[in-house]
């Protein structure tokens, strides 16, 4: 186990929020009801929940399991249809799934190959963000490795290494440093502090109650509602 | 003991949690013995197997319940090997494990043969019930062991299913009920003698133990093998002392990666090399030169005419296989990818660019598996127009490789590889089958390949063109369903309702 310490924050951190700054994500009033099952019984996950996000900060997203909290970042995202309400994004984004979704037989360079493509990045610009993320995150050893040879780890690294390969403005993170090492969680901490001190926003879930002083402002998913 | 009944009820709880298990246990007698039953007899009186039509049908029994208890035998090893480990080490013990998904592999098996039989009763009767049930109950624990032994052996639960399906497919179509069992190489196939057992026909090679004495030693045996593996499995893990754990760039990439995605799955090539050579080449080894009627449209008029039974036997086998391999790579290719291909739709892609890159895929996969097939066709039989032949296997292959995704889609991975295994078997093996008569079955008429089998099958035998209806009715497939792959790429690129 390493002995760094985490990362200082270059910035206070706040509860309050951050609605007067000028926003990068807006949500309001967002309303989510699943279907389940034979007899399509109604499950509502979001009753009223309302988010908003400036550029510069770094937000935690967090509450209870089934709560809702990934149900939100994805209508936020846009790949889950909302029963109501209003999402406002501004600037590129960057999105890393809770659950690594990859092409398991397509290695981590094609995988970049093809997200930068996705991205519009011209060649040289992806070369060196793709090679700064391997280092990074210490895993370019594995850059010719297919993911079905990936550990959850190092897949997990690869999830996170997509959304962050065009340096997007907004990030949305569903629990990103699951299956990390100590070494890599904390230079992921430092990774967002860095995006976020270059004027980038980040969303993240997150379930471990040490990250709370790591954001600077906290929303709480509880009862389809978000508070603070 | 107590102990051991809850163990098995808790795994026959999990089996039929699983839908698809139930799916194939109301389709699978449906469509072997209900559907196929007549037609399957025909077919095989035809070919030159056991001649009383009235027995031909039973096997189609143990057929249906060799395939289920398989699949059963399958499941019920591969998807708990982790958790009945933990139960072992949480002081169960392996052999009140052992002992749980016997006794309830054994009660799936009977419900297996159950179901066979009573479906086999409702289509045709049963002239000799003590033999039918049986001889059923021979096939079902066989393939027990079998699915069992792949489970034990095999960690991939879709190419353990393919295994499983592959040594069903070619033990029945080129078992002694389809084609006379004449050849020594058939003798070999799991169900060899328990079928002739369910025919009441003697094989004259089977020595001192007789026909009776190998399927029972089939039964053990390969009950015995699903035992010892699964053991042996187990104990060397119990031994241990505790568990370790631009929109032309992007297409263009969106096409090479797909193709190198698609290259590097090790079961497709597999099966490309393996199930023509074993399908195709094997008919015509195994099929006894007999005249068989065909009708043919030639020079504008429809007339039946006399083949060799060898030609036609290895024409159609063309189709069926190559609709067998071009629908699993649809089901490969798309339905494994779709969340991924989502989140590439989310980053920037297209959905048309993502649709040209899989339906490029699935192309070249289909042009693939066509060559293949005609490649090894080649070896035994020349049609007389070998460029309408290929067009048409072609477009069985566009047709199945598109029905792949949709049903891949629908069924996920694992469910839509068996939905994709009876669908090709009942359009162009049953439906479309000029061997049943001179003409396929007027209900094969609303199912996909009939234009497509009709022009090859004109083209094997004749030299000219006279297909143009049948052209037109493939082209309408192609572009429905073209249409309906299109309507599912569409789908990723907008948010899901849940």
């Amino acid at each position: 186990m390493s002995n760094r310490e985490p990362a200082p924050r270059t910035t206070p951190a706040r509860t309050t929020s951050s609605a007067g700054a000028a926003a990068v994500l807006a949500a309001e009033r967002i309303v989510k009801t699943y279907r389940r099952g034979w007899r399509r019984d109604s499950v509502r996950v979001l009753t009223d929940a309302n988010l908003r996000l400036a550029a510069g900060e770094i937000v935690g997203l967090v509450g209870e399991n089934g709560s809702g909290k990934s149900t939100l970042m994805k209508i936020l995202v846009g790949s889950l249809e909302k029963d109501s309400g209003r999402v406002v994004r501004h600037g590129s984004l960057g999105y890393c799934p809770q659950n690594p979704i990859l092409y398991e037989r397509l290695t981590c360079d094609e995988h970049f190959e093809l997200f930068a493509r996705a991205y519009g990045l011209e060649l040289a610009v992806a070369d060196r963000s793709q090679q700064d993320l391997y280092d990074e995150l210490g895993f370019d050893q594995y850059r010719q490795s297919r993911v079905e040879e990936l550990s959850g780890g190092t897949r997990a690294k690869l999830n996170l290494g997509l959304a962050l390969l065009h340096d997007p403005d907004l990030l949305l993170l569903d629990e990103p440093y699951a299956g990390f090492d100590w070494d890599t969680y904390l230079r992921f901490w430092e990774l967002t502090a860095d995006r976020r001190d270059r004027g980038r926003t980040v969303l993240i879930i997150s379930h471990f109650v040490a990250d709370e002083e790591r954001f600077d402002r906290i929303v709480h998913l509880k009862n389809g509602k978000t508070e603070g | 003991m107590k102990v051991t009944g809850l163990l098995t009820w808790r795994y026959l709880v999990d089996y039929a949690r699983r839908p698809i298990n139930l799916v194939l246990l109301v389709l699978v007698p449906i469509i072997f013995v209900a559907l196929a039953a007549g037609a399957i007899a025909d077919f095989a009186r035809i070919v030159g197997g056991v001649q009383d039509a009235s027995q031909l049908a039973a096997p189609t029994a143990g057929w249906a319940a060799a395939f289920l208890a398989g699949v059963a035998g399958f499941f019920h090893i591969l998807g708990s090997r982790q958790a009945d480990l933990r139960l072992s080490l949480a002081g169960m013990g392996t052999r009140r494990v052992l002992a749980g998904r016997l006794i309830s592999a054994s009660v799936l098996a009977i419900v297996a043969a159950g179901a066979a039989v009573g479906a086999l009763a409702l289509r045709t009767g049963i002239a000799d019930p003590g033999r039918v049930i049986a001889g059923t109950l021979m096939f079902a624990l066989i393939y027990l062991g079998i699915g069992a032994a792949v489970g034990a052996s095999i960690h991939n639960e879709v190419n353990g299913s393919l295994t499983v399906i592959f040594i069903w497919m070619v033990d029945v179509f080129l078992g002694p009920a389809m084609a006379g069992g004449g050849v020594w190489v058939t003798r070999l196939f799991p169900t060899h003698f328990a079928t002739l057992v369910m025919l009441d026909a003697s094989s004259g090679h089977a020595g001192p133990l007789g026909d009776l004495g190998w399927a029972l030693a089939w039964t053990v045996g390969s009950l015995a093998l699903a035992i010892w593996l699964y053991s042996v499995r187990s104990s060397t893990r119990t031994g241990a002392s505790h568990v370790k754990s631009g929109s032309w760039s992007r297409l263009s990439t969106g096409l090479k990666l797909g193709f190198r995605e698609y290259r590097r799955n090790i079961a497709m090539w597999v099966l490309l090399v393996v199930v023509p050579v074993f399908f195709i080449s094997l008919s015509f080894y195994i099929t006894p030169d007999e005249p068989a009627p065909i009708q043919l449209a030639d020079g504008g008029s429809v007339a039946t005419r006399i083949v060799s039974m060898v030609d036609l036997h290895g024409a159609i086998m063309v189709p069926i296989t190559i609709g067998f391999l071009a629908g699993l790579a649809g089901l490969f290719i798309v339905p494994g990818s779709i969340e991924a291909d989502a989140r590439l739709s989310l980053a920037g892609f297209r959905t048309r660019e993502i649709l040209a890159s899989r339906l490029g895929v699935i192309a070249v996969a289909a042009l693939l598996t066509t060559a293949v097939s005609l490649v090894v066709t080649a070896v035994d039989f020349s049609p007389q127009n070998w460029a309408w032949f290929a067009a048409g296997n072609v477009a069985v292959a566009a047709i199945y490789g598109m029905v792949g995704v949709l049903v891949g889609v629908v069924f996920g991975r694992l469910g839509g590889l068996y939905v994709m295994f009876l669908l090709p078997f009942v359009d162009v093996g049953i439906a479309q089958n000029v061997m049943f008569s001179a003409a396929p079955p007027d209900w094969g008429a609303f199912l996909p390949a009939r234009g497509a089998v009709k022009i090859l099958v004109d083209a094997a035998f004749t030299g000219g063109f006279d297909q143009a209806g049948a052209l037109w009715g493939t082209v309408a497939w192609l572009v429905a369903l073209g249409a309906a792959n299109a309507a599912v790429f569409s789908r990723i690129a907008h948010p899901q309702k849940s």
